[in-house]
């Protein structure tokens, strides 16, 4: 089975794939109260704060319970937005977006879900990104693959930047969705329940993705480390 | 159900665990912390010595201005604010370049009123700005302790009880500024720019913030005028022009909010900020 995932075209892994970015939207539901679709358009993501002045009291409660989302989960944000694909460049905007689409939303957070309802919301804005990204690269110059061979050069497993770029490649190269749950499972080490939950997906399911998803990266890890499959599968 | 080991704690392969590990290790930056909460509007507390001391160097350095500007107040407001634009623009031409130094500018939905720092209640209570700028002629500014002075005169303020703050951060002195041309904010030429932390520039932009909420556009126009000259390359410059964008049209000053309004789209038509400038284009 892992075989089948040694996926060397790279159009199936697009991610401005609407198909792909989609699926995180359609299934993010649970959290939420009210509906779960988040409007991504900037446009909309404006508040104008000057204009609105709720009462103190009520004010104050939100700017803690805000406070503490920042506190807790500042860098949770950051890290699902980077490993979910945003550029570096791009993360301190897009954790600025997450939390102040959580701020809009706050009234239809339960406690208790906040989380999940950031994780949501920062794989959306996340998502969002990527279809930006790619739109930016269709009209610019297509960047060449760069190759890692990880046999002739092993010393740049020391050196953290590269690391992180090679990261960011192989990433880049699965699916949407073997991609969220592989991070969320690997990187975060969220229970297979919690991330069914938090994406609105069986939890048959997390398992076969996640199973899918390691042969996957595996298979990529293996091919920049210049062993063959045979040998990387053994 | 039972879940899986983690690749990490099973691999074999170093480059497998260098990978894992990096996705792992991944940690947002303090700056990114900082940024989210002033976003927010929420950036008050977190640096109230830091706000002190930055609204410190607001009145120090505002102060030198009123010095060095021998017209009346008001026309040194506006010149100031014009004359500032080439500083302005050139950092934000520096800044779009850099990434990730933005802030999504005075988002606060909770009220930006309630969460009006103490070094910013510590500069109000000290005198309202613009009342500042028309009292205090030059002989009055003449009169402006030195940055050690004023900033002393500021901590010892409110904040003074908040004992342990995060870097009570030595203030750039005002005293370049002085001496610089008398016409306005510019630097002289070969004048170093005084480092200033971010977490200062976070705070006298929330003063601004604060002002305007406050329906004192007049006084946030003047605190922008303290951040260009403490800021001039300031990282969150692009913030801070939507703020006096901001400023400038609850003064009625449309007219140059619009000026300002189009330059900012024309530079940065992909910013997240672009769109509040746009707010001001159309009538």
């Amino acid at each position: 089975m892992t075989r089948l995932f040694l996926v060397e075209s790279s159009e199936s892994s697009d991610p401005a794939s609407p198909s792909h970015g989609e699926g995180v939207v359609e299934r993010a539901a649970p959290v939420l109260a009210s509906g779960p679709e988040l409007e991504l358009d900037p446009d909309l993501q404006m508040p104008d704060a000057l204009s609105l002045a709720p009462a103190a009291n009520r004010s104050s409660d939100r700017d803690g319970r805000l406070r503490s989302l920042v506190d807790g989960y500042v860098d949770f944000v950051a890290r699902v937005l980077r490993n979910a694909g945003t550029p570096q460049a791009d993360v301190d905007d897009d954790v600025q977006r997450t939390f102040i689409i959580a701020a809009r939303r706050l009234d239809d957070v339960r406690p208790g879900s906040e989380k999940s309802f950031l994780l949501q919301t920062a794989l959306n804005v996340a998502a969002h990104a990527r279809r930006t990204l790619a739109r930016r690269r269709e009209v610019g110059v297509e960047q060449a693959p760069e190759r890692f061979d990880l046999r002739a050069n092993p010393e740049q497993l020391a050196d953290q930047k590269r690391v992180r770029e090679l990261l960011d490649q192989i990433l880049s190269r699965m699916t949407d969705d073997l991609r969220t749950v592989f991070v969320l499972y690997e990187f975060e080490e969220m229970s297979m329940a919690e991330i069914a939950e938090a994406l609105g997906i069986p939890a048959g399911t997390v398992a076969s993705r996640l199973r899918r998803a390691r042969a996957d990266f595996r298979a990529r890890v293996g091919a920049i480390e210049g062993l063959s499959m045979g040998e990387r599968l053994r | 159900m039972t879940d899986m080991r983690r690749l990490l704690e099973e691999t074999e392969s170093d480059a497998e665990r260098a990978l894992l590990q990096a996705g792992r290790s991944y940690r947002s930056s303090r700056e990114t912390r900082s940024k989210t909460l002033a976003a927010l509007g929420l950036a008050g507390s977190s640096a109230i010595v830091a706000v002190t001391a930055a609204s410190g160097t607001a009145v120090s350095a505002t102060a030198s201005a009123s010095a060095s500007a021998s017209a009346s107040a008001m026309t040194a407001s506006t010149s100031v604010a014009t004359s500032v634009t080439s500083t302005a623009v050139g950092s934000l031409a520096a800044l779009a370049g850099a990434s990730g130094a933005k802030i999504l500018v005075a988002l606060s939905l909770a009220g930006v009123g309630t969460a009006v720092p103490l070094g910013y209640w510590a500069l109000h209570h000290r005198a309202e700005p613009p009342a500042l700028v028309r009292q205090a002629g030059p002989s009055r500014a003449a009169e402006a302790p030195p940055a050690s002075a004023a900033s002393n005169a500021v901590v010892s303020g409110p904040a003074a009880d908040q004992g342990d703050g995060p870097e009570p951060a030595p203030l750039p002195p005002p005293a370049d500024d002085r001496a610089a041309s008398p016409s306005g904010p510019r630097l002289r030429a070969g004048a170093r720019p005084v480092p200033v932390s971010l977490s200062q520039e976070l705070a006298a932009l929330d003063a601004v913030r604060a002002t305007l909420a406050r329906g004192n556009a007049e006084g946030a126009l003047f605190l922008l005028e303290g951040y260009d000259r403490s800021c001039p390359r300031g990282k969150l410059a692009i913030e801070a022009e939507i703020l006096r964008i901001d400023a400038l049209a609850k003064n009625g000053q449309a007219r140059d909010a619009r000026r300002r309004a189009e330059q900012f789209v024309k530079q940065h038509p992909t910013s997240v900020l672009a769109v509040r400038a746009r707010t001001y284009l159309g009538d």
